[in-house]
């Protein structure tokens, strides 16, 4: 979560509204690797125009634990699509995904399972533990800020 | 029909020329190209576009921060640990 403002913004095909804040950003970020094992991330393109960088990319891996409500079916299961990532000062502002979201939860549906009952963006920071720790370690921040230098 | 190259400040205006039916596909697709996208990466870039239902991004939701409010049962983070937990236990 290094990567992200603050106020950063990911609109995500799953949710009717974007996720806004490193927290909404992050429990969602968790989410998907609670469900997916041994994943694999392909990267087939990229290019800058402009502020934004766009990459082309495709993610297998195992559904090995829940996705949300979504039990693990232990199916294999095959993503492709893009992001466009827009950075200020080095760290991402907004970040918009393209990827057939019907498709994604084809796969990662059992048969006769419930429909996807996802959290109100508004509620993502809630499910976060309050006990759990998101600030840079002071070895990374100070990597970051020489890096920026 | 002009088969001029459009100008383009950034991927995201092409996009959503696309989804407004301002541009055509053909027009995008060579943007893409002279902004150094591959032939393979600008077609999967519209073809992802067009699978994607789109975030209306008009009324962005502003993380709460109640973040005290939800019993830990439901962190998706405790929910994981507790996965991880098991795992090492051998269940």
């Amino acid at each position: 979560m290094l990567d992200y403002h603050d106020d950063a913004v990911v609109n995500d095909p799953l949710f009717g509204k974007p996720l806004v804040g490193k927290l909404a950003i992050a429990t969602h970020k968790t989410a998907e690797m609670i469900a997916l094992s041994e994943i694999t991330l392909e990267v087939t393109d990229r290019w800058t125009m402009g502020s934004d960088l766009t990459a082309i990319w495709e993610v297998t891996g195992v559904h090995s634990g829940p996705y949300y409500n979504l039990p693990a079916t232990g199916r294999r299961i095959s993503i492709s699509g893009a992001t466009v990532v827009t950075r200020r000062d080095g760290k991402i502002t907004q970040e918009t995904l393209y990827y057939d979201a019907d498709d994604m939860l084809r796969q990662l549906s059992a048969e006769a399972a419930e429909p996807l009952n996802l959290p109100e963006p508004s509620e993502m920071a809630a499910q976060v533990d309050p006990e759990l720790d998101l600030s840079e370690p002071a070895e990374l921040a100070a990597q970051g800020d020489a890096d920026q230098a | 029909m002009s088969t001029a190259v459009i100008a383009a400040s950034s991927t995201e205006d092409l996009i959503a020329g696309l989804r407004s039916k301002r541009l055509t596909r053909t027009q995008v697709l060579a943007a893409l190209a002279a902004a150094g996208a591959t032939a393979a990466g600008a077609v999967l870039l519209v073809q992802a576009v067009e699978n994607s239902p789109g975030t209306p991004a008009t009324t962005p939701i502003v993380q709460s921060h109640a973040v005290k409010s939800l019993a830990p049962t439901t962190s998706q983070v405790a929910m994981h640990q507790r996965h991880v937990g098991m795992q090492v236990a051998g269940h």
